[in-house]
């Protein structure tokens, strides 16, 4: 039987790439770390959308440099493409959430749809994302069974809930 | 007294026997003498080639067959296995028979024509009997050229995450990669003699290879065009913090928080 799949959105990337050392920065990414180690327990396979890439490598913010650590760092997992099928589904999700955006179509199938779109074609288990409302209502257009995972957040069960309630000052 | 199933012994279970097929050049005088040594060999290698593509097809091992009678009656020659896949694939090869290579992959139609061709050199046709001895219900089945099939299949490229699990050459120096997926499965592709010596020393280890797929009506594998090594999966985090220590050797600031908002407020436009 093939493993589960994790599908690992942009903004858990960039909390993983952190290197700010603030105190909620180096809190984010630890919640980030215990998150993808607690799904490989559950024998979760990690894959990076193809978006995923083009979104973490596009111009603007990040040097060369960046984008080149990105590109080593993620070459560790596998990355899958944005096939036809894919394509079709991420269109289907940003037509229904741009009806109320007449007018301004153009260009605006996002990541965010392009990423949910890949992760329904692959049949994945899981979502891991750092931004779960915006992903839950693309998944919630297609009506899929994909479980969001906030990848920041404690974990609602478990081992991680029970640090928390014993952390001081938690 | 009450009579329970488990107080009634249970019959000894008969030796599974051994799997077998006739293949047999059939033709009005034809006998065992007709036959060239070099042409029996020819046939018997022909015969290996199909059943082993057959297998390859239905994702089983090629069972070891071997010869285990040569009869009159025509030239007839019993081939036996004792390997437990062996039943699978000899129906399978029956039916693959008698469907004239219908809907089987590129490989198995090949290896039908090539065992019909040797079969027709001989200047007869070439029986194929998987029955019991004198099971007169079953009609003799003869081996035919396989049906033209419409060629109409889409070749698609794609990028497949691997490990490499083996590797053949084969009489002609057509080299197969056997490719077993990270997320189950596994595929055998053709491969150019250099890629197979690149494959070699990548075997065991975790590949990201691009392939082509024949799609159709049925799906079949293609040829593999590059392979590239990677890192296990596992390895993930090592490399976030691998990537992050290059990252603060080389004086730059990562702010996430910075990035996100940017990314928040690009979203809102």
């Amino acid at each position: 039987m093939s493993r589960p799949i994790a599908i690992l959105d942009t903004n858990v990337i960039i909390l993983l790439l952190d290197t700010t050392n603030t105190r909620a920065a180096n809190e984010r990414r630890t919640l980030c770390e215990l998150t993808i180690e607690r799904l490989e327990k559950q024998g979760a396979r990690y894959i990076v959308p193809a978006p995923v890439v083009a979104e973490l490598c596009r111009t603007g913010r990040g040097s060369d440099t960046i984008r080149s650590v990105v590109r080593t760092m993620i070459s560790t997992l596998r990355i899958e493409v944005l096939d036809e099928d894919a394509a079709d589904i991420a269109g289907e999700i940003s037509r229904t959430r741009l009806q109320n955006r007449a007018g301004r179509e153009r260009g605006a199938v996002k990541y965010d749809a392009l990423i949910a779109g890949v992760a329904q074609r692959i049949g994945a288990r899981w979502l891991v994302t750092a931004d779960a409302d915006d992903m839950r209502a693309c998944l919630a257009v297609i009506n899929s069974n994909i479980e969001v995972v906030v990848a920041d957040q404690q974990a609602a069960s478990g081992q991680l809930a029970l640090v928390s309630v014993l952390r001081p000052g938690g | 007294m009450v009579l329970r199933r488990s107080d009634v012994p249970s019959k000894p279970r008969k030796p599974k026997l051994p799997t077998k097929l006739t293949i047999a050049i059939d033709g009005e005088g034809v006998t065992l003498k007709d036959i060239g040594l070099r042409q029996l060999a020819q046939l018997l290698e022909a015969t290996a080639s199909a059943f082993e593509a057959v297998a390859q097809e239905k994702h089983l091992e090629a069972p070891k067959l071997s010869l285990a009678k040569a009869k009159q009656g025509s030239a007839a020659y019993e081939l036996v296995s004792d390997d437990p896949q062996a039943d699978r694939v000899v129906k399978s090869f029956v039916t693959t028979v008698r469907k004239r290579g219908k809907g089987s992959s590129p490989r198995t139609r090949t290896s039908l024509l090539r065992l019909h061709s040797t079969a027709t050199k001989t200047g007869a046709g070439l029986r194929i009997d998987s029955g019991e001895p004198g099971d007169k219900k079953q009609k003799p089945l003869y081996l035919a050229i396989p049906i033209e099939e419409d060629t109409s299949h889409v070749e698609e490229g794609t990028v497949v995450y691997a490990r490499v699990v083996g590797l053949k050459l084969d009489a002609h120096d057509r080299g197969t990669v056997m490719l077993r997926y990270d997320d189950g499965g596994s595929g055998d592709f053709e491969s150019s003699p250099d890629l197979l010596t690149e494959a070699a020393r990548l075997i065991g280890k975790h590949v990201a290879a691009r392939v082509t797929f024949q799609r159709g009506e049925v799906d079949f594998e293609g040829e593999i065009e590059r392979l590239e090594e990677r890192a296990a999966p596992s390895q993930f985090l090592e490399a976030v913090s691998a990537a992050r220590k290059t990252l603060e050797e080389q004086g730059i600031v990562f702010d996430a928080t910075a990035w996100l908002a940017e990314e928040a407020g690009e979203r809102d436009e």
